[in-house]
């Protein structure tokens, strides 16, 4: 971060800025005014007073409770969000659900011979096996999930 | 930037007291710039805490391009002026385009301004003229001034080119020199 601004445009302006510069150095410093001519003086009087602290910062112990206050309020926004979304899911399976079971009711008597094809695949111990596997596997990383979940919100 | 991922990975991890050391580094920052857009204290007691509100919530997606203080001021300018846009406050962001004429200083021109005035007074007139200018130099000279923050980082904050912040700059420190000098009834 050490670009230069560019110069003003024109040499008196830029003594001009100099001069501005100086004051608020010197004014940083402490330093004497003694040979310092009128218009720098001035310059000094207005860097000295843009130097006092602005309004009135809040006090040391309020920052405590400001900090406390923010970090409750966005809990409470984490747990209203997480209600929502298993609102929605909810919402979701049991609509899934509902339509399983009209699809089954409407169309079973289609599906039997299919049903009845998969069921001679289902026997083959060795599909089963396969199957099993993989279903233990995702259910597993799912309970993973589900436990890294509480515990990131108890920690709020 | 180490000091400032250590603060950013314990606020992320949840670790008590980080977010109130954060807000404590910060604070003084964010109020300043605050408190000089909008100038109500009530005001910008609210807008203070929203920033930090949503600091809080959009840590995660700081990637030290600049300094935590920086994007933090960001933030805070961001929720200011977007309060001062819904008011139709003037900002000021334009550079007005009077032509300067700057005076020579005089030989001999020892007008003693220490003096002329008694401190209290000479004061107030100067806290009055920094509130009556337009909320965008007043912030600059601020931030510039006070938080002694540099051009760039400034042009960080405000999303201004630099060459602009310089310009707000000098032009208000120039009026307010002047404003200082008729005030005492100074040749200027």
């Amino acid at each position: 971060m050490n670009s230069v601004p560019p110069p003003l445009g024109d040499e008196a302006i830029d003594r001009e800025w100099q001069l501005q510069e100086r004051a608020l150095r010197e004014e940083r410093e402490r330093a004497g005014i003694a040979g310092a001519g009128a218009r720098l003086l001035r310059y000094r009087l207005v860097a000295g007073q843009l130097l006092v602290p602005v309004g009135q910062t809040p006090a040391a112990e309020s920052v405590r409770t400001s900090a406390l206050e923010i970090e409750r309020l966005l809990a409470r926004k984490r747990r209203a969000a997480a209600r929502l979304e298993f609102i929605f899911i909810a919402a979701f399976v049991v609509a899934f659900g509902v339509c399983t079971v009209a699809a089954v009711a409407f169309f079973g008597t289609v599906w039997a011979p299919a049903r009845a094809a998969l069921s001679a695949a289902v026997s083959n111990p060795w599909l089963l096996a396969l199957l099993g596997c993989a279903g233990l596997s995702q259910l597993i990383a799912g309970a993973t999930r589900m436990r890294a979940a509480p515990r990131a919100s108890a920690a709020q | 930037m180490n000091g400032d991922r250590g603060l950013v990975d314990a606020v992320l991890a949840r670790e008590p007291g980080a977010f109130e050391r954060l807000l404590r580094e910060h604070q003084g920052l964010v109020w300043h710039i605050v408190y000089r857009m909008v100038r109500n204290p009530d005001d910008a007691h609210d807008l203070s805490q929203e920033t930090f509100l949503r600091v809080h919530q959009k840590l995660r997606q700081y990637r030290y391009e600049s300094a935590l203080k920086t994007w933090i001021g960001r933030v805070a300018y961001s929720i200011a002026l977007r309060h001062l846009e819904r008011q139709r406050t003037v900002l000021g962001t334009e550079v007005l385009d009077e032509e300067l004429r700057l005076e020579p200083e005089a030989d001999g021109d020892a007008f003693d301004v220490t003096q002329a005035i008694a401190e209290e007074e000479r004061s107030g007139r100067l806290n009055a003229a920094i509130a009556a200018l337009a909320p965008l130099p007043r912030t600059l000279l601020t931030l510039y001034h006070l938080d002694d923050v540099s051009i760039p980082d400034i042009a960080e904050i405000t999303g201004l080119p630099a060459g602009t912040i310089k310009s707000h700059l000098f032009r208000a420190r120039l009026r307010l020199r002047e404003l200082l000098e008729t005030s005492m009834g100074a040749p200027t």
